[in-house]
């Protein structure tokens, strides 16, 4: 059987369309993916994230991650990969510095457990996967709704910030590109906080518009843009990966930075349909690269998505063609994000 | 007369033309469409062939022509505004029309009654 949040009850009674989400049993959406996505857009909508998982870690993690954690403050987190020795990208996390020595390093659902164990290998690390739960509040009113419904006092929390108000670290972070907060707390404390939003009206969004929003925004997907068989210089994120001290996977890295085999590039179609995941990218008949995500975006009207491609097309302006299995789809090389928030 | 296919779509046989579209069920299923490839007019299409694509924001779907036909109208609408399908899949989401159908094609078809039965 699958995994189930704290969560999963509440969505299945709020008639929520559940799939599998790596193993979890997750809403892909409630009222609509497109009415979900604008509700974030242009007022406030939340996200259950509690399949993502979190570890507490004591000890020196700067040659763990690619981030510089030197320069990182107390209350401030910061985003960076785990890579393996060849250079892979084995997750995308940000770690929170909770003290001199003490951290919290967010990381995505699927890659938890192999992160766990490459991290413990290094530091000290304890997995809050029993006792810790997390929700997002996305858009623009997230800060404004949250203060007046939950009473947190947010006013001072910049962005890439955290702070603690009871049992809750609050971050002003999230995957939507808007503003909002992430709230990590133990399982009851984030059962009751989404009921007291569901009862002021705050609606949820499901992982379908979790992806627009996220795709729109110009932000990778583990899984998609990244695995351990790319690296942050094919993936166009070395300013993620940019400190002066060495890290593991650096010089693997950097060697890869100067012999790149294909790139990472935003692209957005001619018309109305999709790009999707794997479909092959074209030009002249000769296959050029891979899709990794498409989609339709409802703010800004279009479809768009991620491909790797041979590095001589990830040029502004390339066109190529996606070959969907029936047709060839007409796309045109640009820059991400394709949303940017006023 | 309205007929429905196992694959969800609706065909309303009005004397020698027909219209075709995709069930309220469909649409529920498929949930935000955002395109419409509509087939070519003229178009000379088997019962069961392949009649064009529904795509909603997670995936596409084939539709297949309930009947035997000729293409003789499509629903250009759908172009910029696919969510018609969404908002009313059996009357202005419709999407094409066809002539010189074969009415034999219908008795392999369910009507209202037997569909709904079917949906369980």
């Amino acid at each position: 059987m699958n995994a189930r949040t704290i969560l999963f009850d509440r969505h299945v009674t709020a008639k929520a369309r559940m799939v599998d989400f790596g193993g979890w049993d997750m809403p892909v959406q409630y009222d609509g993916i497109i009415a979900e996505h604008n509700r974030v857009r242009t007022h406030v909508g939340m996200f259950d994230t509690c399949h993502m998982d979190a570890f507490l870690i004591t000890g020196d993690l700067n040659r763990v991650v690619s981030q510089d954690l030197k320069t990182l403050a107390v209350g401030a987190c910061r985003y960076g990969f785990l890579l393996n020795d060849d250079g892979g990208i084995i997750d995308d996390q940000i770690c929170y510095r909770l003290g001199e020595d003490d951290w919290m390093m967010v990381v995505n659902a699927t890659t938890a457990p192999s992160d766990f164990a490459w991290v413990s290998k290094y530091v000290d690390a304890k997995d809050l996967r029993d006792t810790q739960s997390k929700i997002d509040v996305q858009g623009p009113n997230a800060i404004a709704e949250a203060t007046r419904i939950l009473g947190f006092d947010l006013s001072d929390l910049k962005r890439f910030r955290w702070k603690r108000s009871g049992k809750c670290i609050i971050s002003r972070t999230g995957y939507t590109g808007e503003d909002g907060i992430e709230i990590y707390a133990p399982h009851a404390t984030i059962a009751s906080i989404w009921d007291t939003l569901m009862a002021h009206g705050i609606q949820p969004c499901g992982l379908g518009a979790r992806d627009t929003l996220r795709l729109e925004a110009g932000l990778p997907l583990y899984g998609h843009e990244f695995d351990t068989t790319t690296s942050p210089a094919e993936a166009n994120t070395l300013r993620y990966a940019a400190k002066a001290d060495d890290f593991i996977g650096k010089p693997a890295m950097l060697e890869r930075a100067r012999n790149l085999t294909e790139q990472l590039v935003a692209f957005k179609l001619d018309g109305r349909q999709s790009a999707r995941n794997g479909q092959p990218v074209k030009r002249d008949e000769a296959t050029i690269g891979r899709v990794t995500s498409g989609s339709y975006c409802p703010t800004i009207a279009a479809a768009v998505g991620f491909a790797y491609v041979q590095p001589r097309y990830a040029v502004l302006g390339t066109t190529f063609s996606i070959d969907n299995g029936r047709t060839l789809l007409a796309a045109t090389v640009v820059e991400a994000p394709f949303y940017r928030k006023k | 007369m309205i007929r429905y296919t196992k694959e969800h779509e609706w065909v309303n046989i009005e004397g020698a033309t027909a219209t075709v579209g995709i069930s309220h069920h469909a649409q529920e299923a498929l949930g935000d469409i955002t395109f419409v490839e509509l087939p070519t007019v003229g178009k000379v299409l088997k019962a069961g062939a392949q009649l064009g694509v529904v795509e909603s924001v997670k995936a596409a779907s084939d539709i297949y022509s309930p009947i035997s036909g000729t293409v003789s109208e499509v629903n250009s609408s759908l172009d910029s505004a696919p969510e018609l399908i969404n908002q009313s899949p059996e009357a202005k989401g419709w999407i094409c029309k066809l002539t010189n159908i074969t009415a034999t094609d219908v008795s392999q078809l369910m009507d209202e009654a037997t569909y709904q039965a079917y949906l369980g």
